[in-house]
């Protein structure tokens, strides 16, 4: 039996166009049933989904080597209209882990250092936990990536430079009509993204705020904690004529905001500019608005290449993120690999405490009564302690330096009858392959059995 | 040679600098910094050219007596124009197209050879040629203007940030910009070809109106007489207004060159 390890199977903004992450997009319901799937799959023992706007990524917990072809079948079986195969991405191992804490920590996000994926990985962790698919692995990596995100955000610069997807669209507003103190704001859909993109378009002075969602009381809601007015989607005719940038983040599955919508609001503002920022995926705003005169549309992938454009700036910042990460997926994988010694260890000790123990009960006749035993008893178990503490700290520390040499030279020294995995993996080819050299665990094996073939 | 002249040059050159490290270089705070120190330099040499036009007067060389001075008081002008409108919008990439053409044009008014215009009525000529240049000074900025308009516009539909992102050139801005600078260089011109009018008729020229300097400036005049009430009525704006701005412009220029080339030949 092998220990399970972490894999992502995913897409993200940098692998897939938007055209087809929208149509990834998963909603809540699906969320739910993907996961219990995937947790029913063989060799998937723990499961957690990220799905937003610029990426869909499963992380799980697998054991053997197809199971991250599982995980990836599972996730084009989701969708099975979409050709998913060319823009996949599949990590294992210590890749996996490192690519968890970027995502946590905004380092791959489109916009590097905006705040709001760590949440929505958050939201996610929680989900997977109430499905009942987090097992010992997630749970011991994924809240250590949140560590190393907030180290992140308040030990380098990434976020205090960070420009979310909403302050990069402020930018462009201002870009388009200079100072935004006197205009107005629509704000189509009142989710968390509505609310946070709402906070940055008053936060840079937009003095009119229109909230407009399907659900009468969120909007009431989201306005009330904006100072904004709440309006129904009967009038977005109107508003679309008054306001001067219109922010999408709908969960609408069909574009809300059509091109002969726009013509007739472009007409009764006598050609004023109008700016849309559309987040949502899939497309709030048909993209043929695009070609109207004097209006401006930018959807996730298009304010992509603006922060693309303006991330170089950043990069020292980034620089010194990633060697946080680095330094928080060095110490998590030395401790998986001391996790991984620890039978060698309880069965050393236990050996050494069987055989003292044994020369204890061959005294037991020389002893006064029983406390006198007890009292040899508690000796030797001291004496045991205090001899295996050097071999032993020599042994963890070995197998946190990626090392098995000196586990295995103690199993075959004291003839310990263990199956052990040791060792570590690394990013996996896409297509599964047999291993190029065996194992550890096939060369514990072999030390055990004086076989050398070193299969599994 | 004014005696100002080098000074004059030396601040024109310094401001273009400044501007054009603005334009490459700069910031989105278009009122601090750069652009701050570009435009005191621009009106350092604003101020200087304005006593070497001074200077000149005293020594019977006024404005409009040639072409060459007609050119250096044309850059002036635009100097003073784009002052003027940045009094109200800051649009410092503005700048790094307007001022180098400003100097550019005194530098060639100074090395243009001096030739005397004609004098038939040298004080409707000098309203008429006053009024023109500033009309044409004022819609040489609106040209600035309507140029980085276009360049920025197709840069925000092509989704690239580009060289005017966060120089502090709103779209918006350059468009108001556009119709200040139309609004008050129309007038101007209208008065410049009314007197332009009467000047030619006073100097009984056989062909009359029909020369070519009239006749295209009457486009030019159409042009933005066209811009001007398709502004107010039918509310253009943007692109539309800013192709049409440098229509006006560049036939206007088209009299221009034709007044400067006959003036510098002596024709």
């Amino acid at each position: 039996m092998s220990h399970p390890r972490l894999c992502v199977v995913g897409l993200s903004h940098k692998t897939a166009p938007l055209t087809v992450r929208e149509q990834v997009a998963f909603n809540d319901a699906e969320l739910d049933a993907l996961l219990k799937r995937l947790q029913e799959s063989p060799g998937v023992g723990e499961v957690m989904l990220v799905s937003t706007c610029n990426r869909v990524e499963l992380y799980a917990g697998v054991d053997g080597a197809d199971a991250g072809e599982t995980v990836r079948n599972v996730l084009r079986g989701a969708r099975p209209g979409v050709d998913l195969e060319p823009h996949l991405y599949v990590l294992d191992g210590e890749a996996a882990l490192r690519h968890l804490m970027r995502v946590a920590s905004s380092l791959d996000s489109l916009v590097v250092g905006e705040p709001q994926i760590l949440g929505q990985v958050k939201a996610a962790f929680a989900r997977a936990r109430q499905a009942g698919t987090v097992g010992p692995l997630l749970s011991r990596a994924v809240p250590r990536a949140f560590q190393v995100a907030k180290r992140v955000r308040s030990e380098t610069d990434v976020a205090k430079n960070a420009a979310s997807m909403a302050s990069v669209a402020v930018d462009l507003a201002k870009q388009i009509f200079g100072d935004l103190g006197r205009r107005g704001g629509l704000v189509l859909g009142a989710g968390k993204m509505s609310e946070l993109s709402a906070r940055h378009l008053k936060s840079a002075g937009v003095n009119e705020l229109y909230i407009v969602n399907r659900t009468p009381a969120r909007a009431v809601e989201l306005a009330a904690r904006l100072g904004g007015v709440a309006a129904g989607m009967e009038e977005l005719d109107r508003l679309l004529a008054r306001v001067d940038i219109v922010l999408c983040s709908t969960g609408a599955t069909e574009p809300l905001i059509r091109a002969e919508r726009v013509e007739r609001a472009m007409r009764a503002r006598r050609g004023r500019w109008l700016f849309f920022i559309d987040i949502a995926v899939p497309r709030d705003v048909e993209p043929e608005v695009a070609r109207l005169e004097n209006v401006y549309l930018y959807d996730a992938d298009a304010l992509a290449t603006v922060v693309a454009a303006n991330r170089a700036g950043r990069s020292h910042e980034a620089a010194a993120a990633e060697r946080l990460v680095d330094e928080e997926v060095m110490r998590l994988t030395s401790e998986a690999r001391t996790q991984d010694v620890v039978p060698v260890i309880k069965a050393l000790r236990q050996r050494f405490l069987t055989v003292a123990e044994a020369e204890v009960e061959r005294a037991a006749g020389k002893l006064a009564g029983a406390s006198d035993r007890a009292f040899v008893v508690q000796l030797v178990h001291s004496v045991v302690n205090k001899l295996l503490h050097q071999p032993l700290t020599a042994l963890k520390r070995e197998a946190a330096g990626e090392s098995d040499e000196l586990a295995l030279a103690v199993c075959a020294l004291f003839e310990l009858e263990l199956e052990l995995e040791l060792g570590s993996s690394s990013e996996r080819p896409r297509e599964p392959q047999p291993p190029a050299q065996p194992g550890p665990a096939a060369v514990l094996r072999s030390v055990k059995s004086g076989d050398n073939s070193g299969e599994r | 040679m004014p005696p100002l002249f080098p000074v004059t040059l030396i601040w024109y050159a310094v401001a273009t600098t400044l501007y054009l490290v603005h334009l490459v270089w700069g910031t989105s705070d278009s009122a601090s910094g750069l652009p701050r120190t570009a435009q005191a330099a621009l009106v350092c040499a604003f101020i200087s050219h304005a006593i070497d036009i001074g200077w000149l007067c005293t020594h019977g060389l006024h404005p409009v007596v040639n072409a060459r001075e007609a050119l250096s008081f044309a850059s002036w002008l635009m100097c003073g124009a784009y002052l003027a409108v940045s009094l109200r919008y800051h649009v410092p990439v503005v700048g790094a197209l307007v001022v180098p053409v400003t100097m550019v044009l005194d530098v060639a008014a100074r090395l243009t050879p001096s030739q005397e215009a004609p004098h038939a009525s040298p004080l409707l000529g000098m309203v008429h040629i006053i009024l023109a240049m500033g009309g044409v000074a004022l819609f040489a900025v609106a040209a600035g203007g309507a140029v980085f308009y276009l360049v920025e516009e197709v840069q925000l539909k092509a989704h690239k940030s580009g060289l005017l992102f966060r120089r502090g050139a709103a779209l918006e801005t350059l468009d108001a910009l556009n119709r200040r600078c139309i609004t008050l260089g129309f007038p101007l011109f209208t008065l410049a070809m009314i007197t332009g009018a009467l000047w030619v008729l006073r100097l009984h020229s056989p062909r009359g109106l029909w020369t070519p300097e009239y006749v295209i400036s009457t486009l030019a005049w159409l042009i933005y007489a066209a811009l001007v009430l398709a502004r107010l009525r039918a509310g253009w704006r943007g692109r539309r207004a800013a192709l049409m701005t440098l229509a006006g412009f560049v036939t206007a220029m088209t009299v221009l060159v034709l007044y400067f080339v006959r003036g510098a030949v002596g024709a």
